[in-house]
């Protein structure tokens, strides 16, 4: 057809565009690729097609890989070709949250009741938006979701303190060109070329910083532990810091390299809440069984006796009001003001502060003391159903079945998608440009060097992380020190010893770790559980010094449909399971990582 | 007096419980053939002095799950009628002392029948074991101890914690022994 | 067994799916937490769960000749099992020195100060098979089985060891106890353990003061899986009744030796092997005489029954028997009427 400027351009449905992309995947093609048998494909294609309520749980872990995307799109392009997204017992089940709106309230609230609240709105839009907005879903321009959608974005693009640790990494040179050789040729252009355009054009906007940041300040996290390459981290950032402190219950890594450790309650010895994926929809409470240990306190207080001090510091200096991060001004002299809601939360109020987050949507009828009792409850809504993560459910009231999704589908909204419709096809720049527009296959790239093994890890089940993954009661239910989990026959052939050491090597140098043989694991594959602390490995080099993770410059695309950014939704992670490593014995050689390259 | 003594394997076959009669049946031939004894008037009690050959000794069980200590006893009848072979018997108990390698002290003991010993502390008492040469010495310094002052005349008991001897399990005199 | 071991007036019993279990463990640190945390029953659990096929917990505790009873249900010498290569010491670790080392050149990193020969789990996911045609493993949760005609009760010439009256639970009386260790020798499970410091025996009491409040054991309660049960064997409403008399799909570890477990096990069902080219198989990746040499010849009827009532739920038709595996409503899995709390001296 002809269009508007003159140009010729032929025109044909994305649904025959798909089926022209699906062709060349038969049976016996994808039997090549996997290395599975046709007939097991077969019997597993048979079973979806015959399958009533076809349903995929994908995780966290379903995102580690390069092309982690093109794996998720293929599941839902398999759902979405049954219909199955959205219907009851069926569809996709992610990492959707019910979203808490107390729990925000209650983050940004500086002032408590109607007020606070009314603060909070307009705290990320201003009165003159959220009148545009209204106007807008009133004459029907914009569905409500859209417009909230659009105020989110906003708030969390151009508001909240926060970026991703990828941004972190690649803010530093030294950092960025170690990945960019890594990444040499997996992407028609340099990293660098994408990161720099996607900040260009504002669709991956980071935290415009006036300056570099002096002070790391750690809570709830270890990221020492659990950055990839953290030599680089340490090399071109950590140390460059005038003040590392860790707020930490664990004596962690992070904490091992701090100026100083506030140590934080334990696992009941503080209450909480905690609030889970959308497949077990209940709110968990945790009691404060025994009082905290020593001189560790619940993070509530430590905050807030932190905030008292820095307010009292700044007062005393008269520190002028200024904008660190670059989304607009901060005023150290009212911090502990704000933080204590204007003095009506004290020291120890920290299940006032839960009690305000329990004035939820999804929370009604819900107390503290309830909680105490019952221990869990379940969820009585999805919540507002603004975030990305949260569940589009408008009906369900607690009983039942919680589908996600019914927003688009048994309420016809438009899906938050380009075309509003759901969508295999994405012709955004870049997506062209890697001929990623529909889901298809890639290969794993060989992250680290052309080594036979690829480095796949998992969860453990003997901790949550890092957190009691040095616990000797726990170690006592693994073998003591990190293992690597290898299958017998490659052992057999390798030479390795049921618990003896191995060297892991790549190109970024090698560490030290056990052998542990099982079944499970697929031959060539070498397997770990993860977040062992890096001080449980000869020279204190866990396997992430050798891990690069690599970046998938699509992640910082943007500006189109629901390819947006923002905190929890779209933003680029770096994949770990890429990963190629080889393993020998150890007879006592020399191991370690290599040298940060100086750029 | 200095006495050697000829023991025997305790008989299993009476062990209270169905399973250590049958698993050791074969505890036939004691594992500690013959002990000496030595019971002599100490200042104001009784000095007494056992020793038997023992190859291997065990003194040390901590923070083991399957090993048991080398250990001696000798005990002494409250009434004439005690029988010495089932540690005394309802009404005619036998009382004594319970030395153990793993232990600093000793353990005064009575019993009225199998499998019905009470250990408790025995106060006033000193004991010293050394084991030299394949042989272990104990020498027990006891108290007044009117049992035997009374009856006069003991038993003896020697368990080998290396052959798994505990308990039942034991090399005993075959009867009591007279002391003059 | 020549002691007369008066039948208790109820039994209580524990039913596990085999199925269901993830190999969490947090079972087993449910129970320790509550009730081993002292130095002389560190290496011990009183809930351990095992990968099978497997060396077990302690090592070796499958092999007839470690237990106090041959395979015909009589008596034979068993062995009492050493801390370094069946049980695994409990090893400490040198978290201190490791983390004064941060600074210094030569780095000391977390590791046990013992020798390690072998630990409660340390054949986790070894399995047996090969990738992918037929590699196979199952998890296998042990606790006491609080037997009919117990082993260990037999074993104690004190008489320490009794079955309680109320609900048929076995207890040593830790103050008749000499540390004999017959018990330890004689149960074939290796549920009772020796507290190498206070020198006595203990072993698993089915958390008795929860029992008597009415409560599961904490390790069921806090089971994940939400695959045991617990109950009274007499109790026709409950799920140990249906589960093991009238489905028969439970059925007791090792029923060999004669002592009438009252911990049940669902046996596991398993994926199809491959042939060479890669193909399912009709045959199941656990080897049916595996199962058989651990539950015996009532593992057949009761596999058949599983896949049965699964192949009517998965045709859409009821089946009372799946909806009391899945555990819809959890707190079913539990029928314990609360009593008199005795009052132990
Ligand atoms: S399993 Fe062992 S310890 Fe438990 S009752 Fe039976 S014989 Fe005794
Ligand atoms: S807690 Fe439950 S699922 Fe976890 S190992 Fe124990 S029995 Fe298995």
């Amino acid at each position: 057809m002809t269009l508007a400027d003159g140009r010729e351009v032929r025109v044909a449905p994305v649904g025959t565009l798909l089926k022209e992309h699906l062709e060349p995947w038969t049976f016996e093609h994808a039997a090549q690729v996997t290395g599975l048998h046709v007939e097991q494909i077969r019997l597993f294609a048979e079973g979806w097609a015959q399958a009533k309520r076809p349903m995929v749980l994908s995780s966290w872990g379903a995102n580690r890989y390069m092309h982690s995307d093109l794996m998720n799109r293929t599941k839902l392009l398999c759902l979405a070709l049954k219909g199955a997204l959205g219907r009851k017992g069926a569809g996709y089940q992610s990492t959707g949250w019910v979203d808490l709106d107390g729990f925000s309230n209650a983050m940004r609230m500086e002032k408590s009741g109607l007020r606070g609240r009314l603060a909070v709105l307009f705290s990320s839009i201003t009165p003159g938006e959220l009148f545009n907005s209204v106007l807008d879903v009133v004459r029907k321009r914009k569905t409500e979701l859209e417009a909230t959608l659009e105020g989110e974005t906003k708030y969390l693009n151009h508001k909240l303190c926060t970026t991703d640790v990828v941004e972190v990494n690649l803010k530093s040179p030294g950092y960025r060109a170690a990945l960019e050789r890594e990444q040499q040729g997996l992407s028609p252009r340099p990293l660098g070329a994408y990161y720099d355009e996607a900040h260009e054009k504002g669709w991956s906007p980071g935290l415009p910083r006036k300056g570099p940041p002096k002070v790391f300040f750690s809570g709830g996290a270890n990221l020492l532990r659990r950055n990839n390459l953290p030599q680089y981290l340490k090399a071109y950032q950590l140390d460059e810091m005038e003040l590392i402190v860790d707020v930490n219950p664990k004596f962690t890594f992070t904490g091992m390299h701090a100026d100083y450790i506030l140590p934080a309650a334990g696992w009941y010895e503080k209450p909480g809440i905690k609030y889970n994926v959308a497949h077990v929809p209940y709110l968990h409470y945790t009691d404060a069984a025994v009082p905290p240990l020593a001189e560790s306190k619940d993070e509530y207080e430590i905050y807030w006796l932190l905030s008292r001090e820095i307010e009292r510091l700044a007062k005393e200096r008269d520190l002028p009001v200024f904008d660190g991060c670059g989304r607009g001004p901060i005023d150290w002299k009212t911090l502990h003001q704000r933080y204590s809601n204007q003095g009506t939360l004290g020291q120890k109020d920290a299940e006032k502060l839960t009690e305000e987050i329990l004035r939820s949507g999804a929370t009604e009828g819900m107390t503290i003391q309830g909680l105490k009792q019952t221990g869990i409850a379940r969820y009585t809504s999805t919540g507002t159903d603004v975030a990305a993560t949260s569940l589009h459910n408008p009906d369900w009231k607690g009983e039942g079945v919680l589908t996600t999704l019914t927003r688009f589908t048994e309420h016809k909204e438009p899906w938050p998608t380009y075309s509003g419709r759901i969508t295999t096809f994405i012709d955004h720049p870049w997506f062209v440009e890697f001929r990623e527009q529909f889901a298809t296959h890639k290969t794993s790239p060989k992250a680290g060097g052309d080594h036979p093994f690829q480095f796949v890890s998992c969860h453990a089940r003997w901790s949550i992380h890092s957190t009691w993954r040095d616990t000797p009661m726990m170690l006592r239910l693994q073998r003591g020190e990190p293992q690597v989990w290898v299958n017998p026959g490659d052992a057999e052939r390798i030479g390795l010893e049921d618990y003896a050491y191995a060297e892991i090597f790549n190109d970024y140098g090698s560490v030290r770790m056990r052998v542990k043989l099982s079944g499970l694991v697929r031959p060539g594959v070498a397997y770990y559980y993860h977040a062992w602390e890096p001080h449980q490995f000869p020279n204190h080099e866990s396997y992430k010094w050798l891990i690069p993770g690599l970046v998938n410059p699509l992640h910082m695309a943007g500006d189109y449909g629901h390819i947006r950014h923002g905190m929890n939704r779209y933003q680029p992670g770096s994949a770990v399971q890429d990963t190629r490593i080889g393993i020998r014995p150890w007879t006592g050689q020399a191991t370690g990582a290599k040298p940060v390259v100086q750029v | 007096m200095n006495r050697k003594i000829l023991l025997m394997s305790a008989p299993v076959a009476m062990q209270p419980g169905g399973y250590v009669p049958v698993a050791y049946a074969d505890r036939t031939t004691p594992v500690t053939a013959a002990a000496e004894i030595a019971v002599e008037p100490g200042s104001g009690g009784w000095r007494v002095t056992l020793a038997w050959a023992c190859p291997q000794p065990v003194r040390e069980t901590v923070r083991e799950t399957d090993r048991f200590a080398d250990a001696c006893a000798v005990f002494a009848p409250e009434a004439p009628e005690s029988p010495w072979m089932t540690m005394g018997a309802q009404g005619l108990a036998v009382q004594g002392f319970l030395w153990r390698a793993d232990r600093p002290g000793l353990w005064a003991i009575r019993a009225e029948g199998l499998g019905t010993m009470q250990r408790s502390a025995a106060t006033g008492t000193q004991v010293s074991a050394d084991w030299d040469n394949g042989r272990w010495r104990v020498v027990l310094s006891l108290p007044e101890w009117p049992a035997l002052a009374a009856q006069r005349r003991v038993a003896l008991a020697v368990w080998r914690g290396g052959a798994q001897e505990r308990a039942g399990l034991k090399s005993v005199s075959a009867g009591w022994v007279d002391v003059a | 067994m020549r002691y007369d071991i008066p039948k208790p007036l109820r039994q209580v019993s524990m039913v596990l799916d085999l199925n269901k279990c993830l190999g969490c463990q947090t079972c087993t640190i449910a129970c320790k937490k509550l009730w081993n945390t002292d130095e002389g029953t560190d290496y011990s659990y009183w809930n351990s769960v095992e990968t099978l096929p497997g060396r077990g917990f302690p090592a070796g505790v499958h092999d007839p000749a470690t237990g106090g009873r041959t395979v015909e249900g009589g008596v034979r010498r068993g062995v009492v099992p050493n801390l370094d290569t069946a049980y695994g010491r409990a090893w400490t670790f040198n978290h201190e020195e490791a983390r004064a080392s941060a600074g210094a050149p030569d780095k000391i990193w977390i590791r046990p100060r013992e020798t390690v020969k072998w630990g409660p789990n340390f054949d986790e996911d070894q399995g047996q098979g090969d990738y992918p045609k037929d590699n196979h493993y199952f998890y296998l949760p042990r606790l006491c089985n609080h037997c009919t005609h117990p082993a260990c009760v037999d074993a104690c010439p004190r008489a320490a060891i009794a079955k309680r009256r109320e609900d048929g639970i076995v207890l040593v009386d830790q103050d008749r106890c000499h540390g004999y260790r017959f018990c330890v020798e004689a149960c074939p499970y290796k549920k009772v353990y020796y507290d190498h410091v206070r020198q006595v025996s203990t072993k698993c009491i089915f958390c008795l003061p929860r029992i008597e409040e009415g409560v599961a054991p904490a390790c069921a309660r806090q089971c994940p899986g939400r695959l045991r049960f617990v109950g009274y064997r007499d109790d026709e409403q409950g799920p140990i009744w249906k589960l093991v008399e009238k489905w028969k799909v439970a059925i007791p570890l090792h029923p060999e030796y004669g002592l009438g477990p009252n911990v049940f096990y669902v046996p596991p069902m398993s994926p199809p092997k491959l042939d060479a080219e890669g193909r399912p198989t009709g045959e199941p990746r656990i080897p049916v005489s595996y199962l058989e040499s651990l539950f015996g010849a009532a593992v057949h009827p009761a596999l058949e029954a599983l896949l049965a009532e699964r192949a009517r739920r998965r045709r859409g038709e009821a089946s009372e028997l799946m909806d009391l595996l899945i555990a819809y409503d959890w707190q079913q899995n539990f029928r314990l009427p609360p009593r008199q709390r005795e009052v132990l001296g």
